[in-house]
Formats: C-alpha cells, sequence, structure tokens
C-alpha cells in the first residue's frame, strides 16, 4: 500500500460538525423565526457537500487529510480522507442534500416536520463522520449515532407499525451495536491498534479473530441488510416516512458495506483473507442475497415493501463484490454503491411523491398512475431500466465490473447469479412502470388527469433520474475512476 | 481483397437522426401532434437517402469507420459501415420507410398516435444502430434499447391480449440481453477487446469461449425466433399494430441474425467453429427451426399468426446459411435475408389492410375477398408466390443458393428439408389465395349484397367483442362497409396511401430478380466476400 503525503486539516472535523451545528440553528429558528428553517436546514448540509468539493482536488492528488482529536482513549477521534472516505463523502452530502429538499417539500406543515429535521440532519451527521473516520472505532461511535437516531425517523408516523417496526430496529441496532463492540474489543486487544490505511492489521490467524470476523458480519450485516440480518428492513421502508426511507436506502445501507469494505482491507487485509478463506462466508451469503431478495421482491404489493426486498439484493450485490476479493469486483462493488444510491433513491423518492399526492401505496392500485404524474413515473422507469443493467445506464458498469471480477476469481458461475437476479429485477419492477402507462384505457377520464406537483419533490426526483446515465454518458466516467483508484489502492 | 478504412463520423450521425426525432416528437407531442406523421414518414425516409447515400463509397471497397467518443465506458463506441451493414442497412430502412407510410392508413382509428410514431423512430434507430455498431458493445447498447422500445409498440393496443404477448416478449427479451450481455463479458475477458475484428479474436477454444459462443446464440437466437427461444413471436406478432409485426417480423428479427453473423465471423471465426464443431448443433437447431416453424403455421387460423410461425421458418433458413460456414451458403442466407425482409413486410401489410377494412382476422372468413380487395391480395399472392419460391421471384434465389450451399457443404440432407418446407409453405399460403380469388359456392352470387352483409357482420361482433376499444369504432368501421356495398366491388380496396407501399415492396420482391443486374444479389454477394476474405 502507497504511503501517501499526509495533511492535517480541521475541515473533516467542521464537516461532520456542521450537521449538528445546523440541529441547533433549526431549532432556534423553530422557536424564534419559523420562516427560516428551511434556510438552516439547507444551509447546514450544503456546507458539507462544499468543504466536501473544497478538499477533492488535494484527496484526488494522493494527499491524505487528517486529523486526530484526543478524545476518548484510547483509541480516539480520528478523522482520515482518503479516496474512497472522499467518495463516500462526495456521494452523502449529496444524498443529504437532496434528500433535505425533497424532506421540505415533503412536510409542507410547518409543525408537522418539525422534528423530523433534528433527527434527520444527526442521523445524516452520523454517516459523513462514518465516511470520514479514520480509524475503527471512530466509526464505530458515528455508526452508532446514526442508527440509533433512525430510530425516531423511522418511527415519525406515529402508527402502530411504524412502532413497531421502529423497535425492531431498535433492537437489531442494539445486536449490531453488541457484535460491533465485541468485534473493536477483540481487534484491538490482539492486535493494538484499530487505525485504517495500513492495509491490514491482522497478521496471524486464531479462533478469537474469526469471532470478531463473524461479529463484523453481524453488525455490518444487519445495516446493510445482509440475509439473514435484514428482517428489519422491510417493515421499516413500509412503515417509515418516504425520505426516512431513502436515507436509510441511499446512505445507511452503504454506511455497512463501508465498515465490510474498511473490515476486509483495513482491518483484516487482503492477503490475510486470501489465505484463510473467511471470505467465502460472506460469498456465499451474498449469494442468497441477491437471489432471495429478488424473489421475495416479487411476493410484495406494498411498492416500499417491493423496493426494501429489492434493497436486500442489491446490497447482494455489493457484498458479493467485496467478497470475490478481486480488484475488478471491488470496483464493482464501489460503482454499485453511487449506482444504487441513484436508482434506488429515484424509486424511494416516486414512491413518496405518489404517496403524498394520491395516497397510494399499493402496487396493484397504481393503474394508470402513469397520466396523472408522467413525468414522475417516467423518472420511475428509467431507475428500473437502469436496474436491469443494461447500457448506457451506471448499474450496466457495476454489473460489467462484477462480471469480469467474478470470472477473475474463477467463477463465471456467479455471473449466471448475476443475470439470474437482473432477469428477476426486470420482472418486479417492470410491471410498475406497465401498469402505469400502458393497459388503463378503461379509466375515467378524472383519473387521468395530470397533477400538479411541488416543484421541491420533483427537482430531487428528477436530478436522481438524471443521474443513472449522466456519469456514463459523459465522456470521462468521474466516479468510475474514483472507484478504480480506491480498488488500485487496496490491490 | 484489402478494404480501405475511412474515417467519418457519418454512420454516429445518421444513427441518430431518428432516435433525436423520436424523443422530440415524444416530449413535444402536444405541439408536434398534427405534424407527426409527417415527421416519421419524412424522418424514415430521409434515413434511407442518408443510408443509401453511403453507396458510392462502399462501391469503391472502403469502410466507412467512426469513432464515437462519447460513451466513457469501457470502451469508446465505434459505428462501421461495412459490406455486410450497408447492404442489410439499405434494406431495412428502406422496409422501415415502407411501414412509416404504411402507419397513418393502420392507425387512424388507434388510439395515443403521438407515442405510437414516436416510439417507431426511436425504434427505427435502435434497429439500425445494431447494424450500424462497430463493436459488440454498441451492438448490446442498440439492441437493448430496440427490444425495450419496440416493447412499447407491440403492446401499443393495451387489451389484455397484447399486454400479455408484450409481456412475454419482453421479459424474454431481457433475458437474452442478459445471455448476450454474459458473451460481451467474457469475450471482453478472455480478449480484452469487445470490437469486431477479421478473424476474430477468440482463437483458443476453452470452457469459457465455448459457454460464450452458446450465450450469444441464445440471446440473437431469441430476438431472431429460433428455436426452442421463438416462443414469444407467435404471440407478439398478431398483437402488434401490422405495420409495427412488418417491421418486426421483416427486420427486427434480422438484427439477432445479424449479431450471430457478427459473432461467427468477427468474434469467432468460421474455421474456428467448424474445428470446435459448434456448427452441427446450430444446424441441427435451424433444420428443427424450419420444420417446426412450417408444421405450425400450417395449423394456425389467425393469419397474422400464420405469418408469425412462417417467420420462424424463414428463419431457419438463414441460420442454415451462416452456419453452412461457406461463401455460397452466407450470400445465399443474406440474400434470404433481404428477401424475407421484403416479402414478410409486405404480408404484413396485406394483412393489415384486411384487418383495417374489414376486421378478418381468421383466414377462415377470407373467402372470396380477393374480390373486394383485389390489389391487397394480388400483392399477398406476389408475396406468396416468392416465399414459396418459384422463379422468377427473389426467393427462388435464395433458395438455389442454400440448396447448392448444402451440396457443397457435403449436406444434401438440407435440401431436402428445404424442399419439404417449400412444400409446406405452398401448402399454407395457396389456399388462402385460392380461397381469396375463388370463393366456391356460397359467396358465389356476388349481386346479392344482403347476402354478404349477413355474412360479414357476425364477423365484426365476433371478433371485436373482446376488444374494448375497437368497440366503439365498431359503429365507424361497420357504416363504411355499408357504404362500400353500395358503392361497387372494390369499395373495400384500402386507400392509395396503404395500396402504395404494398405495391412498391411487391415490385421488389419482383424487381430484382428481372432486372440484367441483381442489385441485390451483387450486394449479397460482396458482403459474404468481405466477411469471408480475411
Amino acid at each position: 500500500m502507497s504511503q501517501n503525503e499526509i495533511a492535517v486539516s480541521i475541515i473533516p472535523v467542521l464537516i461532520v460538525l456542521l450537521p449538528l451545528f445546523g440541529v441547533a440553528g433549526t431549532m432556534l429558528a423553530d422557536r424564534y423565526r419559523p420562516g427560516w428553517r428551511k434556510i438552516t436546514v439547507i444551509v447546514s448540509v450544503s456546507l458539507p457537500l462544499l468543504l466536501a468539493v473544497i478538499i477533492y482536488p488535494r484527496i484526488a492528488a494522493g494527499v491524505v487529510v487528517y486529523q486526530m482529536i484526543n478524545l476518548l482513549p484510547p483509541a480516539g477521534l480520528e478523522f482520515r480522507v482518503d479516496i474512497l472516505s472522499i467518495y463516500m463523502l462526495l456521494l452523502f452530502s449529496f444524498f443529504s442534500l437532496i434528500i433535505v429538499i425533497y424532506s421540505l417539500g415533503y412536510y409542507r406543515d410547518r409543525e408537522e416536520g418539525r422534528k423530523f429535521f433534528y433527527f434527520l440532519l444527526i442521523a445524516i451527521s452520523g454517516c459523513l463522520g462514518v465516511a470520514l473516520s479514520g480509524n475503527m472505532f471512530t466509526f464505530f461511535l458515528f455508526f452508532e449515532m446514526m442508527s440509533l437516531s433512525f430510530f425516531p425517523l423511522a418511527a415519525y408516523k406515529s402508527t402502530p407499525e411504524g412502532y413497531s417496526a421502529g423497535l425492531k430496529f431498535f433492537f437489531m441496532t442494539i445486536i449490531s451495536g453488541v457484535a460491533l463492540f465485541w468485534a473493536v474489543v477483540i481487534t484491538n486487544s490482539t492486535t493494538g491498534s484499530l487505525a485504517f490505511g495500513t492495509g491490514g492489521l491482522v497478521t496471524e490467524a486464531k479462533p478469537i479473530l474469526l469471532v470478531a470476523f463473524i461479529c463484523y458480519l453481524i453488525a455490518f450485516g444487519i445495516k446493510a441488510a445482509m440475509i439473514p440480518l435484514h428482517i428489519w428492513m422491510p417493515d421499516a421502508y413500509a412503515a417509515a416516512p418516504t425520505p426516512a426511507a431513502t436515507l436509510s436506502s441511499a446512505m445507511m445501507l452503504k454506511t455497512g458495506v463501508l465498515g465490510l469494505i474498511r473490515v476486509f482491507h483495513d482491518i483484516f487485509g487482503l492477503s490475510f483473507l486470501q489465505e484463510t478463506g473467511w471470505n467465502n462466508i460472506l460469498l456465499v451469503l451474498a449469494i442468497i442475497s441477491m437471489l432471495y431478495g429478488s424473489i421475495c421482491a416479487f411476493a410484495q404489493d406494498d411498492l416500499n415493501r417491493r423496493l426494501a426486498y429489492s434493497g436486500v439484493a442489491q446490497v447482494g450485490y455489493m457484498l458479493l463484490g467485496l467478497a470475490l476479493l478481486t480488484e475488478m469486483a471491488l470496483v464493482g462493488t464501489i460503482y454499485h454503491i453511487m449506482a444504487h444510491a441513484f436508482m434506488k433513491g429515484c424509486m424511494f423518492l416516486c414512491a413518496g411523491v405518489i404517496f403524498v399526492n394520491t395516497g397510494k401505496t399499493k402496487i396493484s392500485e397504481m393503474k394508470g398512475i402513469g397520466m396523472q404524474m408522467p413525468v414522475t413515473m417516467l423518472a420511475f422507469t428509467i431507475a428500473a431500466v437502469s436496474a436491469v443493467g443494461i447500457p448506457p445506464f451506471n448499474i450496466f458498469v457495476s454489473k460489467w465490473h462484477l462480471g469480469l471480477g467474478a470470472i477473475q476469481a474463477g467463477m463465471p458461475a456467479i455471473i449466471i447469479v448475476l443475470l439470474l437476479s437482473s432477469v428477476l429485477n426486470a420482472s418486479y419492477y417492470f410491471p410498475i412502470s406497465i401498469n402505469a402507462f400502458l393497459g388503463c384505457r378503461e379509466l375515467k377520464n378524472i383519473e387521468r388527469q395530470r397533477l400538479r406537483l411541488q416543484p421541491m419533490r420533483m427537482v430531487p426526483v428528477i436530478i436522481l433520474a438524471a443521474g443513472a446515465f449522466i456519469f456514463t454518458l459523459a465522456p470521462y466516467n468521474w466516479p468510475l475512476s474514483l472507484a478504480r483508484a480506491v480498488a488500485q489502492l487496496y490491490f | 481483397m484489402e478494404y480501405e478504412i475511412v474515417h467519418t463520423l457519418l454512420p454516429a450521425i445518421i444513427i441518430f437522426v431518428p432516435i433525436l426525432s423520436g424523443i422530440i416528437l415524444f416530449f413535444f407531442s402536444d405541439r408536434l401532434y398534427p405534424y407527426k406523421e409527417h415527421i416519421c414518414i419524412g424522418v424514415t425516409g430521409l434515413f434511407f437517402i442518408l443510408v443509401l447515400s453511403m453507396y458510392p463509397a462502399i462501391r469503391d471497397g472502403k469502410i466507412l469507420l467512426g469513432i464515437f467518443q462519447y460513451f466513457s465506458f469501457p470502451l469508446s463506441i465505434s459505428f462501421k459501415v461495412d459490406q455486410l451493414t450497408f447492404f442489410l442497412g439499405v434494406f431495412f430502412s428502406f422496409v422501415w420507410f415502407m411501414a412509416a407510410c404504411f402507419s397513418p392508413g393502420y392507425m387512424a382509428h388507434e388510439h395515443k398516435k403521438e407515442r405510437y410514431y414516436a416510439f417507431f423512430l426511436l425504434a427505427e434507430g435502435g434497429c439500425m444502430g445494431t447494424i450500424f455498431a462497430g463493436d459488440l458493445l454498441g451492438l448490446f447498447l442498440f439492441f437493448e434499447f430496440m427490444a425495450l422500445t419496440t416493447y412499447v409498440l407491440i403492446a401499443h393496443e393495451e387489451t389484455p391480449v397484447t399486454m400479455f404477448a408484450g409481456a412475454k416478449y419482453l421479459y424474454m427479451t431481457v433475458g437474452g440481453g442478459l445471455s448476450v450481455f454474459f458473451g460481451l463479458l467474457t469475450m471482453y475477458y478472455l480478449t480484452g477487446s469487445v470490437t469486431f475484428t477479421r478473424p476474430g479474436l477468440i482463437t483458443e477454444p476453452s470452457g469459457l469461449a465455448m459457454a460464450a459462443f452458446f450465450a450469444f446464440m441464445l440471446g440473437f437466437g431469441l430476438k431472431a425466433g429460433m428455436f426452442p427461444v421463438h416462443v414469444w413471436l407467435p404471440d407478439a406478432h398478431p398483437a402488434a399494430p401490422s405495420p409495427v409485426s412488418a417491421a418486426l417480423s421483416g427486420i427486427m428479427l434480422k438484427t439477432g441474425i445479424y449479431g450471430m453473423i457478427r459473432v461467427v465471423f468477427n468474434v469467432y471465426s468460421p474455421e474456428f467453429i467448424s474445428s470446435a464443431n459448434w456448427d452441427s448443433a446450430m444446424l441441427v437447431i435451424a433444420a428443427i427451426t424450419i420444420l417446426l416453424g412450417s408444421a405450425m403455421a400450417l395449423l394456425q387460423d389467425d393469419l397474422k399468426r400464420r405469418l408469425a410461425y412462417s417467420s420462424i421458418a424463414q428463419i431457419g433458413y438463414i441460420i442454415l446459411g451462416v452456419f453452412l460456414l461457406n461463401q455460397q451458403g452466407l450470400s445465399g442466407g443474406l440474400y434470404h435475408l433481404f428477401t424475407h425482409a421484403f416479402m414478410k413486410g409486405l404480408l404484413f401489410l396485406c394483412a393489415g389492410a384486411i384487418i383495417v377494412q374489414t376486421g378478418i382476422r381468421n383466414i377462415s372468413q377470407m373467402k372470396g375477398i380477393g374480390l373486394k380487395m383485389p390489389l391487397t391480395m394480388v400483392f399477398f399472392t406476389i408475396a406468396s408466390l416468392t416465399m414459396v419460391g418459384i422463379p422468377p421471384f427473389n426467393g427462388f434465389i435464395s433458395k438455389w443458393q442454400l440448396s447448392l450451399a448444402s451440396l457443397d457443404a457435403g449436406q444434401p440432407v438440407f435440401v431436402a428439408i428445404l424442399i419439404v418446407s417449400s412444400l409446406l409453405n405452398a401448402a399454407y399460403y395457396f389456399p388462402i389465395v385460392i380461397a381469396a380469388f375463388f370463393p366456391g359456392e356460397k359467396d358465389a352470387h356476388q349481386g346479392h349484397e344482403e347476402d354478404e352483409e349477413d355474412t360479414l357482420t357476425p364477423v365484426h361482433e365476433h371478433h371485436e367483442e373482446p376488444d374494448p376499444f375497437k368497440c366503439a369504432d365498431k359503429s365507424d368501421l361497420h357504416n363504411h362497409g355499408h357504404q362500400v356495398y353500395y358503392g361497387g366491388r372494390l369499395g373495400l380496396e384500402a386507400p392509395w396511401h396503404m395500396v402504395l407501399p404494398m405495391g412498391i415492396l411487391a415490385i421488389g420482391c419482383v424487381a430484382f430478380a428481372l432486372m440484367p443486374v441483381n442489385w441485390a444479389w451483387e450486394l449479397a454477394m460482396a458482403a459474404a466476400k468481405s466477411l469471408f476474405s480475411m
């Protein structure tokens, strides 16, 4: 692993703190100047994005931005921005801006959405912290902060389903936290360090390390909704308000995957895993996730639930790429993190627009909805087509790399699983789009009129739909080059 | 023979003419609604002229190559026009043009015309892009684009039956596309490139190469309607509006064949395939496809369904020609590709004219229709004769070539299959023609309009009952029918703008064979030669 130049900077700390200041600012605004909430919320998430863009050129040039705050010994709060961090940081801060704008449109009523924004900003701060953390301890801290603040978001609708889904999530989070705690303790005691960026701390295989490895898998697997730890997700997504579900799908799932990437390549190290073959545990789970998630998605009539199960399958792709331990597959994983965020984020936002404007959540009720909201359903269709992995959409690129990685690892049969899952993707997404636009001749005229939609809700949807192909059509595929740089660093 | 490569962006630009106009028509359909037919016909015509304008260069043995540095992943997409591409491009764009000309008449009573015309243009762009692509990635991209846009055309009528047929098509085609994706991936892994070269890049036999080959065959064969993945085809063709059926059967099936040809000649090489003995598997499949398609066509009563099965059989001929792996077979196959595009396009347009004018879809009800729609049925007869392969029609030349090539390859059994299939062709086309012109006892007394009306009315009832939209139009159609009967014998004939495209295609079925220099044949020979020269 190449040693990079290290620059000490306060910017990572600022990025994490800004949304927290935003919470305070929003509280003050709600108390004294209710009209200013929009401004404080948007500023507190757009500044991190701005800062991320500012430090991006330095990171891209190979500098690692670093900041150590000597709190909470023994490990200490450590921020470290390498290429993987900046990739995730840009993704997270971009999506937090999108989600915040959408939430402002979603909760038009000032009082209704008041507390939502506090927890949303805390969760965003946690996500950004996870992306920037420089050791496992810091990662743990922000991971828990993010997870716990999602509980009120998931249960925000105050329905019985919301509470039970929230509780389910809460207990799973506790299990995840305990497992992660165990894993961190074991890692620290056997290796004496928790820092990232060394290319592997573990040197010799001990049984206790396998325990740690499995604990890591459980902790991050719960967050990433890996089979069989996904059970919180469909309920939570069906019950949660759309922005919360989008936050979880586009950002929180990814923190689980990011955690596993860190565990694989920074804690255990590539050569160690190749020797012991522990990655095969994840490989099997990933393949089961891909197929099981897709098959379950068929059976769902609730749109959010279908999207949730599809998320299980998509996370399976990411974990597959990680578990294959080849460079191409890791590129696929990292690219798929971005591709999935755009695709699934767009779908969730569309589901939210449909719910807010028509009150429909069941797919069977959505016949002919494309007549009422053509732009929304067109965006949904673009996302659905991109999910199948057809050029020129993003997911084609990630599937391409995953497939190449599978052949490199000597397992071309995995491609067949990948393609089978793609066919399943098509067969549960396409009917939604088809029913929305076609086969609706018997509809009454009143059901065909175009609805007037809020621009605050529609702009994020359109941006995310454009994101499904904008990078691949551009002359220079910027996320792909970042993903390649990350994979090069690790291999 | 050496081919000179000319770098020009012309092929890349002309592909985006129909695609961009389709997108514009789709998004500005409110404003462009009155001009939608004009745009569609104009753009398809313009496209044909643009393709034709490349003829001088192609004739001089040049290859037009345009590398399109816009797609960043994983390699740039290139567009290449060589002899094969030009041969297919010029005839296919012509059939698209004819289908577009036919559309306004057929679609007069349909709904959502703006969507139909927009997707018609998009599908044309996808189809032509598939042929013009200079590498496998571009081919795959446009192949999928075509597949998805065609779905909207197939499901256009939005009745439950159409929706089912469309869904069957959509999921099978997605599966086929992913199968091609597997091949593409494997090719990239094995060779590090996806461009078409001569000879192909894959030269080492391996398990992966074999898996990739059959994945390609499965994916492209599915689109072409090859046995055993043809099952979407007999449903999709009758469900689609007739001009779309004509384009689907006449052209889009051929993109599958085109993919196969590229795989055989530019990804692998014919020598490699024959040494690996994969061609014999494909020949067996081709023989089954021919016989199964012809036999199933005999059993159908729905005219368009019969035509669809007949297409499967004809596709079998072309696959046979390709996998005989000699130049004669390939040129025969290519010529048949062109022949079939014209004659099957014509047959579907005739079927469409019959449906629009009388509402009849079933062959058993078509007794005497030739007396009411003489021009349509004359064209139908010409196409049937071509199909059976009687000289001087085009079909004769291709069958002749295919038979010669089979004998050359030392496999006379295929000649027998060709003859059996021709007989079957005759058996399922001629009864339609005969019944149309010589209706026999019941319909012999033409003077009794009352009688005619009685026989026609239940036909409407029967046919249109399950179709809620058609019901709205029924009275309209009906009135039309009355008027016609009192007007005269030829009154049911389609209007001139529908007859004209059919007539031109019918001339195309005969004219090339009667000319002193068979231009199409020359082009097919040149294409085959360019593929074999390496």
